[in-house]
């Protein structure tokens, strides 16, 4: 076949394309052209067919360079992959060599990540799980608590209040009242005690959650003569009822009142506030429905779009508007809208965020180490590298492969680090902090991520240096510096300060631990003000509608009494409404001589008690007598006031046979005895004036009995029960516990914090050992020559010994100082958890200043002796 | 070739690459009677050029969905011996069911919504 001239511009386009395709497709096109061409010339003439034949070339020519482009960049991504595979198994490779080669230095390395990465996790996975990860509700941004105020403090809401704030705020999508409280469970086999939800009918709206069986409560459950209604937990579905599906037939006994159970909630419903197995309209909590009754939480979700600012504002203009309405009832108040999460979390807070920050300094810690550990082992790899260099490693390629060495180290330190955080999970969860969301601490994805990324992030940050330095020389740097004695100047200062800054960081563990720990020490010195071994407790909540009666109530409190103090192996036998450190308590606004009648009445801790509470307690009597038979219900008005109280209110006069007035009592009681100050919230608290009433005198539904037992407490735990039992076998009785188990409690906070930071201290203290005994043996290794030179002329060994020490010496100060100065500025933040110590006190920072100096020294010695050994003649022939 | 992948991960076809694959569907071709097929049966509306047929066709070979024909296969005696014939391989015969499907789908729908006139 001849080629007209069209064929040979058709061959020029066809060279456009990469070879294998022409080749491969060349012929093809070729026909194909010829084809169309000469078709076209029969078909329309030579002019169509020359216009055809154009077209055709031009198209083929475009797709030419488009095949071209599209073919080298497949060849070049192949390419690429395949270098940079190789380049990885290689440098893994070598990695995997150099760590073997100096096993000592990787073993400290990966030791001082994994102990920065371990512990960094497991307080991660506390602040996670309390701070950062969402509440396990529907739109849970959009969930807040809404208070009341009086003059600026929090303070719980009235029930009337928060109706109108429901009928007149707009912002929300529901807002609803929220009244945790244990209520008895009776009808069953053992009467027992729930925690129960007293909620208004809303809040299964402000949940954003319906029941799985049944219903939720609806407005006209909360209607006044509406029969009780009652909705369960799944768990309580499961536990109490046997999974009985029948459950929307059957009826529950809830503090003697009988309540149709309307829903089962699903077994994923978790309510963050005070988890409630069962939610009981709110209308059945005594005392919540006046304006003036302030027992409530308000909780609310914001209308969509609405934002917690503008809930705010709305709810002061309501609130406003109340006060003006209602000024008796509302004066000096306001309103405080609140994200559910953060005012959940906000107990402890400080503490977490403090551990948190602490375990990162570590983790920081580590990283100096390793980088210091690295530097001068790659000091010794001058050489090796400088070969590689001149062979043509580029410079990327050095960086790559020492942070591909780092990479690897790290990441087998953080696998351990993982293990380590498992392993300190359980700890974290054990902790006595009110912190919110312990149950959901746990080794999850989110903290492998987290301890994925640390691994990332302290490999490249330890690598780096090292990295860097080395590739920013050239072969014959590299090849001329490597037998030099000392190594690179700038690079031996720069380990210099890792080290200094790991000193740093570990004076301020240190300190920061020194001082919870003191706080721990003078926290167990306090005393209590009662003596707590021996003494057995259990408490009891009468039913309101079968004890009204308060006489009633007080034959129930006594024959109790009487039984538990004829049980075997009981010496004593009480009753009080508030038992130290258990968090029950009333307090009583009282007046005394000279306050002026405008001053508000001064809130004081009131106790309502029988007469061997004080014996059985060993609250020691100061002055006059404690109560007895002689104050019975109808004699007159008598009171114990506590030493505090006596003191405060009569400084240098004696109490008994004064009066003072109580606010809400008509007769005003007078004093018949002084007893010792008792701790009763905390133990960390200051004693808090306090007074007392006779139970014949102020009888109540709760109560606390309380036995002093002649040899172990727990043995008359079942005697105990029964003698409330032979009473009432319907009454529910919870919390038995021994009175030492909640002064155990009340140390536990400070103990922990400071076992916590003792932990995190422990570890930098490690670490300093490692850096500082790395490095000054690395120095001692390096200067053999020097130091042999020096004594051929006559140093003797006690001077290398003691100039040793003093370099090793003088990076622990130069790191102490900025350390100690970072710690003054931790220690005023740590001020409100921490007992009997001020930011200023010395000794925190003395302690941790002398330990340090110790401890480096004694990391110094064993190379310092080293250097002592050295032989002059073979260092100098070396 | 029978393979395990699954045709509609190859979807949707471009439509050069659904008209080749029709062609071949008929029996086996050559790339200027696949040029002229395709011109035919859409009116002159996708004009193939040796450079767009060959690049798609290169494309079809690599995916499998034709296949070329060797010298031995049956072709007729006196044809140029420069061209180069093609056939639809079973995957690409399921390919172009499956792409055929899609479209009769999407014609179904536009139906439906009154945008082509039956």
């Amino acid at each position: 076949m001849t080629r007209s001239p069209k064929s040979h511009w058709f061959e020029v386009a066809l060279l456009l394309y990469p070879q294998t395709f022409r080749a491969r497709f060349g012929d093809g096109m070729r026909a194909a052209f010829c084809d169309q061409v000469a078709t076209r010339r029969t078909e329309r003439g030579t002019v169509a067919a020359f216009s055809l034949a154009l077209r055709s070339i031009l198209s083929t020519a475009l797709h030419g360079i488009v095949e071209r482009r599209a073919q080298w960049r497949a060849s070049r991504s192949a390419r690429t992959r395949t270098a940079l595979g190789r380049h990885l198994r290689q440098d893994v490779f070598f990695a995997c060599r150099m760590m073997r080669r100096q096993p000592a230095v990787t073993v400290l390395c990966i030791a001082s990540l994994a102990i920065g990465i371990g512990a960094s996790a497991a307080a991660f996975s506390l602040v996670d799980a309390s701070l950062i990860r969402a509440l396990p509700l529907p739109s849970p941004d959009r969930l807040v608590v809404a208070m009341e105020t009086v003059k600026g403090t929090s303070s719980q809401v009235s029930f009337e209040n928060l109706r109108d704030w429901q009928r007149m705020a707009k912002g929300f999508d529901a807002l609803s009242a929220f009244r945790g409280q244990t209520v008895n469970v009776t009808g069953l086999a053992t009467p027992g005690r729930i925690r129960g939800g007293f909620v208004s009918s809303t809040f299964f709206a402000v949940a954003g959650v319906t029941p799985a069986m049944g219903r939720p409560l609806v407005p006209a459950d909360d209607e006044p003569g509406a029969p009780p209604v009652v909705v369960i937990n799944h768990w309580l579905w499961q536990g109490l009822f046997g999974s009985a599906p029948d459950i929307l037939q059957r009826t529950v006994s809830l503090n003697n009142v009988s309540f149709s159970i309307v829903g089962v909630m699903p077994s994923s419903f978790v309510f963050p506030i005070d988890g409630a197995d069962a939610w009981i309209p709110v209308r059945f909590y005594p005392g919540t429905l006046t304006r003036g009754s302030r027992q409530l939480i308000g909780i609310g979700r914001l209308a969509s779009h609405t934002s917690i600012a503008a809930a705010q504002s709305e709810l002061d203009g309501v609130m406003a508007s109340l006060v003006r309405e209602h000024p008796d009832a509302n004066k000096d108040r306001g309103a405080r809208v609140t994200s559910m999460h953060s005012w959940l979390s906000s107990g402890g807070r400080d503490q977490l965020r403090m551990v948190f920050a602490l375990a990162i300094v570590l983790l920081g810690a580590a990283c100096a180490n390793v980088g210091s550990l690295q530097i001068g082992a790659t000091l010794k790899r001058r050489q090796e590298i400088g070969i590689r260099v001149a062979l043509g490693a580029g410079r990327s390629r050095i960086i790559r492969q020492l942070i591909t060495e780092h990479l690897l180290l790290a990441a087998i330190a953080g696998a351990i680090g993982l293990a380590i955080a498992r392993v300190l999970v359980p700890y974290v969860t054990a902790s006595p902090l009110p912190i919110f969301g312990l149950s959901r601490v746990a080794v999850d994805a989110r903290v492998v991520t987290f301890i994925a990324g640390v691994t990332a992030l302290a490999g490249l940050l330890s690598g780096c240096v090292p990295a860097f330095h080395w590739a920013g020389h050239t072969p014959v740097d590299h090849m001329r510096g490597a037998n030099r004695a000392t190594g690179d100047r700038r690079l031996t200062r720069m380990r210099v300060l890792l080290v200094a800054g790991q000193v740093g960081m570990a004076a301020l563990l240190l300190v920061t631990t020194v001082f919870l720990v003191k706080s721990a020490v003078a926290t167990a010195a306090i005393h209590p003000g009662f003596d707590g071994a021996r003494v057995q407790t259990l408490e009891y909540r009468l039913p309101a509608n079968k004890y009204s009666d308060r006489r009633q109530q007080i034959l129930f409190h006594e024959a109790v009494v009487a039984r538990a103090a004829a049980t075997p192996g009981v010496k004593l036998a009480a009753v009080g409404r508030g038992l130290p450190l258990s968090g029950n308590g009333d307090n009583a606004g009282i007046r005394v001589e000279g306050m002026s009648p405008t001053e508000d009445p001064r809130p004081t801790w009131f106790n309502t008690v029988s007469d061997n509470y004080f014996r059985a307690l060993g609250i020691p009597l100061i002055e006059g007598r404690t109560f007895d038979e002689r104050d019975g219900p109808e004699a007159p008005l008598v009171t114990v006031v506590s030493h505090t109280f006596a003191t405060r209110v009569w400084p240098g006069q004696s109490a008994v046979g004064r009066e003072f007035e109580v606010a809400g009592y008509p007769v005003k009681p007078r004093v018949i005895g002084v007893v010792g100050d008792v701790r009763q919230y905390r133990l960390v608290d200051d004693v808090a004036p306090a007074f007392y009433a006779r139970l014949q005198q102020n009888p109540g539904i709760f109560n606390t009995l309380i036995v002093q037992t002649t040899g172990d407490p727990a043995l008359v735990q079942p005697s105990l029960r029964r003698a409330v039992w032979d009473v009432d076998p319907d009454q529910p009785l919870w919390k038995e516990r021994s009175l030492q188990s909640l002064v155990d409690v009340g140390l536990a906070e400070s103990r922990y914090l400071s076992g916590a930071l003792a932990i995190l201290a422990g570890g930098a203290v490690l670490l300093v050992i490692a850096g500082l005994y790395g490095v000054v043996s690395q120095s001692v290794a390096a200067r053999t020559r020097e130091i042999g030179i020096r004594m051929v002329f006559g140093a003797d060994r006690g001077t290398v010994l003691r100039e040793v020490l003093r370099g090793g010496l003088r990076m622990t100060v130069g790191g102490l100082i900025p350390g100690l100065v970072a710690a003054v500025l931790v220690s005023r933040w740590m001020q409100g958890y921490v007992y009997g110590s001020s930011p200023l006190d010395a000794l925190p920072y003395a302690a941790a200043a002398g330990a340090l100096v110790v401890i480096a020294l004694a990391a110094c010695y064993v190379p310092a002796r080293t250097a002592t050994t050295v032989d002059p003649a073979s260092a100098i022939r070396d | 070739m029978t393979s395990t992948r699954d045709p509609r991960s190859l979807l949707p076809l471009t439509p050069v690459a659904f008209e080749i694959l029709l062609t071949v569907s008929d029996g086996d071709c050559h790339g200027y009677q696949i040029m002229q097929a395709v011109d035919s049966r859409t009116d002159g509306a996708i004009v193939l050029h040796p450079g767009t047929l060959y690049r798609a066709l290169a494309r079809l070979l690599d995916a499998s969905l034709i296949e070329e024909l060797t010298a031995e296969q049956q072709r007729p005696a006196d044809d140029d011996e420069r061209r180069r014939y093609y056939r639809l391989t079973k995957f690409g015969r399921e390919v172009l069911t499956a792409e055929a499907e899609r479209l009769a789908r999407q014609v179904r729908e536009a139906r439906a919504r009154r945008l082509v006139r039956s």
